[in-house]
């Protein structure tokens, strides 16, 4: 599905991926864990076209992506659900969600469904972005991200910041994912969370990847854990 | 000053609900008093009204790119003022022009095509910045259209503009209007006031117009959803600017001429005032701005010759303590 060949990202001088690799197969989830800083949400940047790669490439569905504009790497089913604020705030719900739902391929999600996956949505469509709380505004972006119906979703950090109860309800929303196919790119600091959702983990230090199994491996490992995740 | 405050507060609460829900009776008040104005107004009041529709045609119009795309040109004069310049062309019988006609259904699309065809340029260069970058881009055009006005006067007339701009027909075969007096010539630029805002309202509300609130909120995050913004700004671009190229026209049929001072920067500046006072990202707002920054002078002057003062202290007042203009202050966002 996707296939990060040595890809080294530059803002200005600053060389941030220093040839970083990965693969995300069909309907696989994988997390890409660090510190602040080793460059995890600049690989999801490399891949949507925010801050392209100068070096390496990017392969999505066998399409090399690396230097395409990134509305056209959305349409070919890359959906993302940003870091921090992710929703649109001056908007309603409903605009916040039917935004998404043009230019791109009809697929399974739409406004109907939507609802009846997440019924207390119903009720907030008409209040404006800013006016949500944390979990909510995190779960519009998740939704509007599905209503592109991507065959990858790449989340980054959707944990931060928020209340276990809704952690464990995004965990829900990853696992029914990968039920249905699709792939999904985790970014996480949480790493408990990524450990409960992930089927492959990458561990990330100063823009290269140091590590790459699956989460029994790297629990076992508590040196490692200690000396690059700060455990 | 505690409850002074409270009782404002709540008064302006009352206000919005009572708006809300009388927004239709509203305008068809209001639409039935601009109706009837001709009839009840002494001639310099008329003229007056005349030059607000006018202006709010224009403030309108940039209120598509300020308020609903995020982008802020500084510029619009350039349209403005290309709209009253190519009618004069078209249209007056001075030497420099052609004096084809005056027919609308003639000269309309000539218009239409002529600023169309600039802001397609324009757009292709400035649209490829933004923030500030944006802002100096569409100045500069602008500046150099009005030097051109100024110095290519076997063209252009100079700083006197080009004169004899005759008042529109409208025709085909035998069956002839004609707007030469001023109250049918207000009712021509209310239908063309009427025009706009039904259309303006139509795209703002449609998926292309949440599109575009969507690139004002965060261009980039629009991006990463699949739109390809560029084609969106362009668009709205040329919309925008056809709709104040129509305003300069209209502006230049109706003191029958075009001048320079339609393409300098303190017209776009004039604009954005009358949008930022008004009330950005709605359609409203600029109606209001309009008319207030076209009257106030009027009646400061009457007091003190220091009405320009009193303008920027109006807009330092909205930039600082009301953002979202005088229209913002009554109606509740959604």
């Amino acid at each position: 599905m996707l296939v990060v060949d040595n890809i080294h990202t530059y803002y200005e001088e600053s060389h941030v991926l220093q040839g970083i690799s990965l693969q995300v197969e069909s309907g696989e989830t994988v997390a890409i864990l660090g510190r602040n800083g080793a460059g995890k949400s600049t690989v999801v940047k490399s891949i949507i076209g925010f801050q392209q790669p100068r070096i390496g490439r990017v392969l999505f569905s066998n399409v090399n992506i690396t230097h395409l504009p990134s509305y056209r790497i959305a349409r070919l089913g890359a959906g993302l659900v940003p870091q921090g604020q992710s929703i649109f705030p001056t908007l309603t719900v409903r605009e916040n969600i039917m935004l998404a739902s043009r230019g791109i391929q009809k697929g399974i999600w739409n406004l109907d469904r939507v609802l009846a996956t997440f019924p207390n949505l119903g009720e907030r469509l008409t209040h404006r972005g800013c006016d949500l709380s944390g979990g909510e505004q995190k779960l519009i972006a998740i939704v509007r991200a599905l209503m592109t119906n991507p065959r990858m979703l790449m989340l980054d950090e959707p944990s931060e910041g928020l209340a276990p109860l809704i952690i464990e309800e995004i965990g829900l929303i990853i696992r029914s994912l990968r039920d249905q196919g699709v792939s999904v790119l985790l970014v996480e600091q949480n790493l408990n969370f990524a450990f409960e959702v992930a089927d492959r983990i990458y561990v990330m230090s100063k823009g290269r990847i140091v590590f790459h199994g699956n989460p029994e491996e790297l629990r076992r490992d508590e040196t490692f854990l200690q000396f690059h995740l700060g455990l | 000053m505690g409850t002074e405050r409270t009782k404002i507060i709540t008064h302006i609460a009352t206000a919005r609900s009572w708006l809300a829900a009388n927004s239709r009776w509203v305008l068809i008040l209001t639409l039935i008093l601009a109706l009837i104005f001709p009839f009840s107004v002494k001639t310099y009041i008329l003229s007056l009204g005349i030059e607000v529709l006018i202006f709010a045609i224009f403030a309108m119009s940039l209120d598509l790119l300020l308020g609903y795309t995020g982008l802020p040109s500084l510029g619009h004069a350039a349209f403005f003022g290309l709209g009253a310049y190519i009618l004069a062309y078209v249209s007056s019988n001075s030497e420099l022009a052609l004096g084809l006609t005056d027919n609308l259904l003639i000269t309309l699309p000539i218009v239409i095509l002529g600023t169309a065809l600039s802001a397609v340029i324009l757009g292709f260069l400035a649209l490829r910045t933004s923030g500030v970058f944006f802002l100096m881009i569409t100045l500069a055009f602008a500046q150099m259209l009005f030097s051109i006005a100024i110095r290519w006067s076997s063209v252009t007339g100079g700083s006197d503009g080009m004169t004899g701009v005759p008042r529109p027909t409208l025709g085909i075969g035998t069956w002839h209007l004609s707007f030469t007096d001023r109250a049918d010539f207000y009712y021509l630029v209310l239908a063309f006031f009427c025009i706009t805002w039904f259309l303006l309202r139509y795209i703002v509300r449609s998926p292309f117009g949440l599109a575009l609130r969507g690139i004002h909120a965060n261009e980039q995050r629009m991006r990463g959803l699949g739109y390809n913004t560029f084609r969106y700004k362009f668009t709205a671009f040329i919309v925008s600017g056809v709709i104040a190229g129509i305003a300069g026209m209209l502006l230049s049929q109706y003191f029958w001429h075009a001048v320079p001072h339609n393409l300098f920067w303190n017209m776009s500046g004039q604009a954005l005032i009358m949008v930022v006072v008004g009330g950005p990202g709605t359609l409203t707002g600029p109606v209001i701005g309009a008319t207030l920054m076209r009257l106030l002078p009027n009646f400061a002057s009457t007091y003190t010759e220091l009405s320009e003062t009193l303008m920027g202290l109006v807009l330092i007042l909205f930039v600082l303590l009301a953002p979202g203009g005088i229209f913002g202050i009554f109606h509740k966002k959604r």
